[in-house]
C-alpha cells in the first residue's frame, strides 16, 4: 500500500546525533524492523517517521511523496500522515472504553455512526476481542489493552503501520503469540510495516529485512539470514545470534576464498574462508565462527585442530564449553551428550567460517 | 490516502491559532505577573532605602540601633525555633506510630490529627484563649477546683504562642515524613534487628538517621511557616505586648504618628524575608540530600513494631492529641457561640442561638464580610485557575525557556510572610495606576489581586502535577489517530485532569475564604473580610460573636475539605 523512504535522515539533539545518516527503501507490503540496543536511534527514527519529531537532515517520503524535508522545509504533523502507530506503553485512554478507544480515529474521517460501528466491530474480530467494547483499559490485562492498541491503529487502514517495542511489556508466553499474530495480520492485509525491537528473536521471526543500528548509525540492512550468516562488521555478528571472534592473518587469496592463519600464538592452524565481496582486505582480519558451527570430538589423529577442554556446561537441549587452544579460547556450543572432563585433549571441527575487516 | 486538504484547513488554523494563542496568553500572563509580583517586591526593596523622600539607610540604622528590633528578632526566633522543634517532635511521632506500629483505630487517627491543618491558624488561637485565657473555661474550672483566683496557666504570651503553633503546625511534619516512613526498605531496619538491636535501638541507630533529610525538611518547613505566622501572635501576643517581628511590622504599618514608618515596616520587612530566604535555602539543601536512597522500588511493607504493652500509653498519647487539637478547640468555641452571654454558667437557659442571629441579621460587616470573603475566594480561585491552566501548560507540555524564573516568580508571593507582601501591595498601589489614574488602594480590587498573587502557586502546582499525569503517549496516540492539538487537548487531556482542575480550585479558594493576614492591612470600610471582621469582634469583646462566627467558618471549612477529598477521589485534600 505504500512504500516508505527515508534519505540522509538526520537527528542532532545539541551536540549529540542521535541518529545519522539513515538511509533506506522500504517496499510497499515489507515489514521492515529497526533493531539495535537501547540508545542506539531506532525509536527516534521511528517518531522522525511518525512526526513526534523533526529531522536535522534528509527527507521522509511515501510513495515519492514528501511528508518531512529539512532541506525543503516541509514537515506533515502526525495528525495528517495517516499512520497507525502502537506504542510501547500502548497509551490506551483510560477515560474511553475500548469501543471509543478504537473507534477514535474514525472521527476525523466523517464516517456515520452505523459505518464507525460496524469497521469498530470488525476491527476488534481482527485481533479477536470480540464484545470488548464496553470494557475500560483497567479492566483488561496488558495482552488486551495492547490488542485495543493494535485495533485502534489499524482501523485506519493506514498506509504504514509503526510499531515501538510493542511486545516488551508482556510476557514471554503472551509475546510469543503475539509475534505470529502481528505477522500474520499483516500478511493477509498487506500493509508496510516499520517495526522497532531490542530483541533479535523478534526481529529474526517476525522481519523481511531487518535494520541493524548501533549510536545512531546503521550497520547493516539485509534479510534476518545475511544478518545472520553474513555479518558486515563486528557489532552486527556479536548482536544477532552468538560469535566467536578469532584474529587471522591472510595468508593468500583466490577469487572466492582466502587462506588466513589463526594467531593464536602458534601460527599453526589455518583456514579456508570464503569471501562474499569484491573488497580488498587488509593482512589483518577477523574470522567469525559461531558457536554452533564448531564441532567437539575425542581427540583423533586426523588433521584438524585440538584444544583442551576448560568448561562444560550441560544445558540440557546442548552442551555450553569453551576450548582453549594457543591465545584463543573459544565458545561452543554441542549437541552431543557425552561428557568431557575438565583439561581433557579434544578435537575441534569449525565450519562456517565469517571473514570480517578487522 | 491523505485526508482531503480542504477539510483541514479549519483545523489547521485553529491549531495555529491556538499555539499563537497560548504563547500571546503566556506573555500576557508573564507581565501581568511581573506587574503584580515582582513590582511591588521592587518597591518594598527601594522603599526600605528611603527616608525623608531620599535615598538612605536611615531605616536600617534606625532598626538596628534600636532594642526593640533585637528583642523582636530574639522573640521570633525562640517561637519558631521551639515551636518547629515540638510540631517536628510530634509530627515525626505520630507518624512513626501509625506508619510503624501496630496500634489500633489507625483509621480514626488518620481522620482526626490531620483537622488541625484545615482550622485558621487565628481561629485556633482564640479557641485557646476561650480555654486558657484569663477567664478561659480550663482556668475558671481549676480555680473552682483549687477555691483560689490563681490560674492555672494565661496562655498569652510567649509560652502560648508556642504552644498553640505547635498544634496547629504538627499535621506539616506529620504528612511529610509519613511517606517516607511507610515506604522505607524493611531490609534496613532488619538488618539491625538480625544484628542485635532492638526497636528503640534500630529507631535511634537507623530509622532516624536515614528520616533526616525529610524531618530536617520538615523543620525548617514549620520554622518558615512560624517566622512568617501573624494571626496566633497577633491574637496571643498582643494582650502581653508581647511582639515578633510579623506583628511588628504590623503596628509600625499602622503607626502613623512616626516619622517614616512605613519605610521602616519596609525595612524591617527585608529583615524578615532575608530570614526566610537563608531558611529555604538551608531546607532545600537538606531534603536535596537524598543521597539516602531508602525507599525500596518493590512494594514491600516495612514491618510494624508491636507495641504489646505500650500499647494503652501510646493510644492515650493520640487520645490526648485529638483531645487537645481537635476537641477542646471546638468545644469552646460551640459553648461559648451558644452562651447567651459570657460569664453566665452553663444551663440549658442560658444556651440559645441568639449569637448566630445577631452577627447574621445585626452587624452588618458580618454580612458584608461574608459576601466579600465568598466573592474574593470564589473569584481569585476561578482566575486563579484559568492562569494556572496556561501557565501550566507552557511549562510541563511546550516546554518553553525560562520556566526557572515562572516559577520563581509564582512561589514568591506565597513563599514570602504575608504581612511583607500586604505591605508590597500597598506601597505599590498607593499610587494611582497609569494610563486608568484609579487608585485600587483602598477597593476590594488590591485584595482580589493579593489574594491571587498570593495562591497563584497552589493552583499552577496542582495542574502541573495533572498534565506530568497525562502521560505524552496518551496524546502522541491521539495525534498519529488523527487529532490535531485543539482535539488532542480536548478529548484526552482535559477530561484526564478534570478533577485536579477542581482540586486546584478548592484549595486556592480555601485559604482566601478564611484569610486573615494579607486583608488585615489592606481593607478599608465596606471591604472587610471573614477574617478581618473575626479579629475585628475578638479585639472588641464581643466574645460571643466572634464564636459564632468562628463556629460557621470551621464547618464551612470542614465541608470545603470534605467536598475536595469526593471530587478528587481522595488524591487531594486532608
Amino acid at each position: 500500500m505504500a512504500e516508505l523512504k527515508l534519505i540522509n535522515l538526520q537527528k542532532k539533539f545539541g551536540d549529540v546525533i542521535a541518529v545519522d545518516n539513515v538511509n533506506v527503501t522500504v517496499k510497499d507490503g515489507e515489514f521492515i524492523t529497526f533493531l539495535g540496543p537501547s540508545g542506539c536511534g531506532k525509536t527516534t527514527t521511528l517518531r522522525m517517521i511518525a512526526g513526534f519529531i523533526k529531522s536535522t537532515k534528509g527527507s521522509i517520503t511515501i510513495d515519492d511523496k514528501v511528508i518531512s524535508s529539512y532541506e525543503e522545509g516541509v514537515f506533515l504533523p502526525p495528525d495528517k500522515r495517516d499512520m497507525g502507530m502502537v506504542f510501547q506503553t500502548y497509551a490506551v485512554w483510560p477515560h474511553m472504553n475500548t469501543f471509543n478507544n478504537v473507534a477514535y480515529p474514525l472521527k476525523f474521517k466523517k464516517y456515520s455512526r452505523n459505518e464507525i460501528e460496524e469497521r469498530v466491530t470488525d476491527t476488534l474480530s481482527l485481533v479477536k476481542l470480540d464484545g470488548f467494547e464496553d470494557r475500560f483499559p483497567h479492566e483488561m490485562s496488558g495482552g488486551q489493552q495492547q490488542r485495543v492498541a493494535l485495533a485502534r491503529a489499524l482501523i485506519m487502514e493506514p498506509s504504514v503501520l509503526l510499531l515501538d517495542e510493542p511486545l516488551s511489556n508482556l510476557d514471554a508466553k503472551l509475546r510469543e503469540s503475539m509475534r505470529y499474530e502481528i505477522v500474520e495480520l499483516q500478511k493477509r492485509l498487506k500493509f508496510t510495516v516499520v517495526y522497532v525491537t531490542h530483541d533479535q528473536i523478534e526481529a529474526m521471526s517476525m522481519s523481511d529485512r531487518i535494520i541493524v543500528m548501533d549510536k545512531g548509525i546503521v550497520q547493516q540492512i539485509d534479510s534476518p539470514q545475511n544478518v545472520y550468516q553474513k555479518p558486515s562488521n563486528k557489532f552486527v555478528a556479536d548482536f544477532i545470534g552468538m560469535a566467536n571472534f578469532i584474529p587471522c592473518e591472510i595468508v593468500n587469496r583466490a577469487d572466492d576464498m582466502v587462506r588466513v592463519q589463526i594467531q593464536d600464538g602458534t601460527g599453526k592452524i589455518f583456514l579456508r574462508v570464503p569471501v562474499i565481496t569484491e573488497k580488498d582486505y587488509s593482512k589483518n582480519v577477523t574470522v567469525v565462527i559461531r558457536p554452533e558451527d564448531i564441532d567437539v570430538l575425542p581427540l583423533t589423529d586426523q588433521e584438524g585442530t585440538s584444544g583442551i577442554l576448560i568448561r562444560q556446561t550441560y544445558i540440557g537441549d546442548r552442551n555450553d564449553c569453551a576450548v582453549q587452544f594457543g591465545d584463543i579460547i573459544l565458545r561452543v556450543h554441542t549437541q552431543n551428550r557425552h561428557s568431557f572432563k575438565i583439561g581433557e585433549e579434544v578435537s575441534i571441527v569449525l565450519n562456517n567460517p565469517i571473514l570480517l575487516d578487522t | 490516502m491523505f485526508t482531503l486538504q480542504s477539510k483541514t484547513n479549519f483545523r489547521d488554523n485553529a491549531n495555529t491559532y491556538l499555539k499563537w494563542g497560548i504563547y500571546g496568553a503566556g506573555g500576557i500572563i508573564f507581565i501581568l505577573l511581573i506587574v503584580v509580583i515582582l513590582y511591588p517586591s521592587y518597591t518594598l526593596v527601594k522603599t526600605s532605602f528611603y527616608a525623608d523622600d531620599q535615598l538612605s539607610i536611615n531605616n536600617y540604622i534606625e532598626l538596628l540601633s534600636n532594642q526593640t528590633t533585637y528583642i523582636v528578632f530574639r522573640n521570633t526566633f525562640i517561637v519558631s525555633f521551639w515551636g518547629a522543634l515540638g510540631a517536628t517532635a510530634l509530627g515525626v511521632t505520630i507518624a512513626w506510630l501509625l506508619a510503624r506500629t501496630d496500634i489500633p483505630f489507625k483509621k480514626f487517627w488518620r481522620t482526626t490529627l490531620i483537622i488541625p491543618y484545615i482550622i485558621p491558624p487565628f481561629i485556633g488561637a482564640i479557641a485557646w484563649v476561650y480555654l486558657l485565657g484569663p477567664v478561659g473555661y480550663i482556668n475558671k474550672f481549676w480555680m473552682a477546683i483549687t477555691n483560689t483566683f490563681d490560674p492555672l496557666w494565661v496562655i498569652y504570651g510567649q509560652g502560648g504562642i508556642i504552644f498553640v503553633m505547635i498544634l496547629y503546625s504538627y499535621p506539616i511534619a506529620y504528612m511529610v515524613t509519613l511517606g517516607p516512613l511507610s515506604q522505607m526498605n524493611p531490609a534496613l531496619e532488619e538488618a539491625g534487628q538480625i544484628s542485635g538491636a532492638g526497636t528503640l535501638r534500630t529507631l535511634r541507630d537507623i530509622t532516624l538517621p536515614l528520616m533526616l533529610p525529610s524531618i530536617g525538611g520538615s523543620a525548617l518547613l514549620i520554622f518558615m511557616s512560624m517566622m512568617a505566622n501573624f494571626g496566633i501572635p497577633a491574637v496571643i501576643g498582643f494582650p502581653k505586648r508581647y511582639f515578633v517581628m510579623s506583628t511588628q511590622i504590623f503596628l509600625t504599618i499602622l503607626n502613623f504618628d512616626r516619622a517614616n514608618n512605613l519605610q521602616i515596616a519596609a525595612a524591617l520587612s527585608m529583615l524578615l524575608v532575608f530570614l526566610a530566604l537563608i531558611t529555604m535555602q538551608l531546607q532545600q539543601w537538606i531534603q536535596g540530600k537524598k543521597s539516602y536512597a531508602i525507599i525500596s522500588g518493590k512494594s514491600s511493607q516495612p514491618q510494624l513494631v508491636p507495641l504489646r504493652n505500650k500499647k494503652y500509653i501510646a493510644v492515650v498519647f493520640l487520645g490526648l492529641l485529638v483531645l487537645f487539637t481537635v476537641v477542646l478547640p471546638v468545644i469552646s468555641i460551640l459553648a461559648t457561640s451558644l452562651l447567651r452571654a459570657l460569664g453566665l454558667p452553663f444551663t440549658l437557659e442560658n444556651l440559645s442561638f441568639v449569637n448566630f442571629s445577631r452577627i447574621i441579621y445585626e452587624v452588618p460587616k458580618v454580612q458584608r464580610a461574608i459576601r466579600n470573603s465568598f466573592l474574593l475566594a470564589g473569584g481569585s480561585a476561578t482566575v486563579i485557575v484559568f492562569l494556572s491552566l496556561i501557565i501550566s501548560y507552557l511549562i510541563v507540555k511546550l516546554k518553553v525557556k525560562g520556566t526557572v524564573v515562572l516559577e520563581a516568580l509564582v512561589l514568591l508571593p506565597y513563599a514570602v510572610p504575608g504581612i511583607v507582601v500586604a505591605l508590597a501591595m500597598i506601597l505599590a498601589f498607593v499610587k494611582p495606576l497609569p494610563l486608568v489614574n484609579i487608585s485600587i488602594y483602598n477597593t476590594i480590587w488590591i485584595i482580589a489581586i493579593a489574594y491571587m498573587a498570593r495562591f497563584l502557586t497552589f493552583g499552577v502546582r496542582s495542574i502541573s502535577a495533572a498534565f506530568e499525569q497525562v502521560h505524552e503517549s496518551l496524546e502522541d496516540a491521539a495525534r498519529i489517530s488523527g487529532a490535531g492539538l485543539v482535539a488532542s487537548f480536548k478529548d484526552i487531556v482535559m477530561p484526564l485532569i478534570r478533577s485536579n482542575i477542581f482540586a486546584g480550585w478548592f484549595l486556592s479558594f480555601s485559604p482566601a475564604l478564611t484569610e486573615l493576614t494579607l486583608s488585615m492591612l489592606l481593607f478599608s470600610v465596606g471591604n472587610e473580610t471573614l477574617g478581618t471582621v473575626v479579629y475585628g469582634l475578638h479585639q472588641e469583646g464581643k466574645v460571643g460573636m466572634t464564636a459564632a462566627l468562628s463556629l460557621i467558618i470551621l464547618v464551612f471549612v470542614v465541608l470545603l475539605n470534605r467536598i475536595t477529598i469526593r471530587i478528587t477521589q481522595g488524591k487531594m485534600g486532608f
